[in-house]
């Protein structure tokens, strides 16, 4: 039941997100979260692989940010790079070229550039800032943090980053993007401390239980 | 103290303003004036979005309040956000929330103007590269065809009778199958070269190449193996019963005269068949025996 309430809260905060992103754009952005899943690290350790992997493939392009006081945790919200040249490209309103055009390259065939990663930055910050927000009304407390750090990994180098970082425990968001006819899957993966995840699941049986009274 | 903050702000290499929580303009730096062209006392105490239009968003504006309201810093890119300032330049911008009694915004602007135009010309040279790299593919593939053709009469060469000969002799030899092969000689070739030149000498190998190609089946190969020699690859052909079609097609053609402007040249032809697997199992016992079977041929003629 609760995880249909949080999933629930978090659709309304990534439609938020939604409204900035489409109207920065000027083109419609729909996103949705279609699925939540609360991993213990060391018991699912290859339970996250497995829910990552299921939907995201290849490299990964990750913006990050850390958050300290009342709650300690980091959240990313995670792209395939596949198709992030394109989404960057039309997030640009620029035409993209073709691959037949001898005397432009297509941007696939490019590496990212710093402005693709400003862009991503851009919305990554957006996207966190909304998520967090959310679970920040939830919990009543004020999460502070500077700008997201992109990065390309590759999968393992994240796993291996996110297992070795003391958090015990993952909240997974499954994230549709749908811009023009381009639909990415990403997620949004919130590190959380066992102390954090207490106070979390608290709430969520405060209010588990206000439904139910 | 303060007098030495307000110059180091004044030096900073990007815009810094900072507003008061009605927007409105309490500081602007020196790097501001010249970038947005608006000295600092046209700017204090004026809404910024009524100096700076390009940041009068709706998106804006929300994530201006939302800073003021959470503390959460914003990001936004130049690429998402051109034409900030009445100029070409390009700026990225981030908003932040400076605590004090009263919140204010701290606004900053980075020029990432050269960053573009670098990537521009990256991406312009990369273009350049690939076009190049596409003419070269496309002369290797003439050149290849030239290894491949004879110049004189277009039909394949050496090199490519023994590629795909190969080829086809080892498919047939995995896949139980058969290969027909034909050695054609001009008969008194010659002679032709001595009456009428070397010139009318090479048409004629070009008519003959033509007669070769009309009379053999899309998947046959003709090869001009030298002087007045050709040989045809006839893949799954076994036995006379399949290949005489083709070769009575191409004796119908001794036939008719071959005319140039007003000489008249016949021709005669003589041709040999070799099949693997009865006559033979590699390519040049192959052609050793079709050539041994023209050759007879020819001497009944004499």
């Amino acid at each position: 039941m609760y995880y249909d309430i949080i999933t629930e809260l978090f659709n309304i905060s990534v439609g938020k997100a939604a409204g900035i992103l489409s109207e920065i754009v000027n083109r419609k952005i729909i996103l949705d979260v279609p699925e939540i899943k609360l991993i213990l690290k060391e018991e699912d350790a290859v339970d996250l692989d497995a829910c990552i992997s299921d939907k995201i493939s290849g490299a990964l392009m990750v913006s990050s940010i850390s958050f300290e006081n009342n709650l300690k945790g980091k959240a990313n919200l995670i792209f395939p790079t596949e198709k992030m040249k394109k989404f960057i490209h039309l997030c640009m309103n620029e035409e993209v070229a073709g691959k037949d055009d001898f005397f432009s390259i297509s941007e696939e065939e490019m590496d990212f550039t710093p402005i693709d990663f400003d862009v991503i930055m851009e919305i990554g910050n957006i996207v966190l800032n909304c998520i967090m927000g959310e679970i920040g009304n939830f919990l009543k407390v004020n999460f502070n943090y500077s700008l997201p750090d992109v990065k390309i990994f590759d999968r393992q180098t994240f796993y291996n980053d996110s297992e070795n970082d003391g958090y015990s425990h993952v909240l997974v968001l499954h994230i549709t993007f749908v811009i023009d006819e381009i639909e990415i899957e990403g997620a949004i993966i919130v590190d959380l401390t066992l102390s954090s995840i207490q106070i979390l699941l608290e709430k969520i049986k405060e209010l588990e239980a206000e439904f139910h009274v | 103290m303060y007098n030495l903050l307000n110059q180091v702000l004044d030096n900073v290499n990007e815009g810094i303003v900072i507003l008061n929580k009605e927007f409105a303009v309490v500081y602007w730096n020196s790097y501001m004036e010249r970038a947005a062209g608006i000295k600092k006392e046209r700017a204090e105490n004026q809404n910024i979005y009524e100096l700076l239009p390009g940041l009068s968003r709706l998106c804006i504006d929300r994530c201006m309040e939302g800073v003021l309201k959470n503390g959460r810093p914003m990001f936004f890119s130049a690429a998402m956000h051109k034409r900030l300032f009445e100029t070409e330049e390009n700026y990225n911008f981030k908003i932040s929330r400076l605590d004090s009694e009263i919140p204010q915004i701290l606004l900053e602007f980075v020029n990432i103007t050269a960053q573009i135009m670098q990537i521009d010309q990256l991406r312009g040279a990369i273009g350049q590269l690939r076009k190049l790299n596409e003419e070269l593919k496309e002369k290797e593939k003439i050149i290849k065809n030239m290894a491949y053709h004879d110049d004189l009469t277009g039909a394949a060469s050496r090199t490519l009778f023994y590629k795909r000969g190969n080829e086809l002799l080892e498919k047939a030899k995995e896949q139980n199958g058969s290969l027909g092969l034909f050695f054609i000689d001009l008969d008194s070739f010659k002679q032709v070269n001595d009456v009428y030149g070397h010139i009318i000498g090479d048409w004629l190998l070009v008519q003959v190449a033509g007669v070769l190609k009309d009379a053999v089946r899309p998947q046959d190969l003709v090869v001009r193996y030298g002087g007045d020699e050709f040989l045809i690859l006839l893949p799954d052909v076994r036995s006379q019963d399949e290949y005489g079609e083709i070769m009575d097609r191409i004796l119908a053609q001794q036939d008719r005269p071959f005319e140039y402007q007003d000489i008249k040249i016949s021709i005669s032809l003589s041709i040999g068949a070799a099949v693997y697997p009865d006559d033979a199992d590699t390519l040049d016992k192959l052609m050793a025996k079709a050539d041994e079977k023209m050759y007879v041929k020819k001497c009944r003629k004499k």
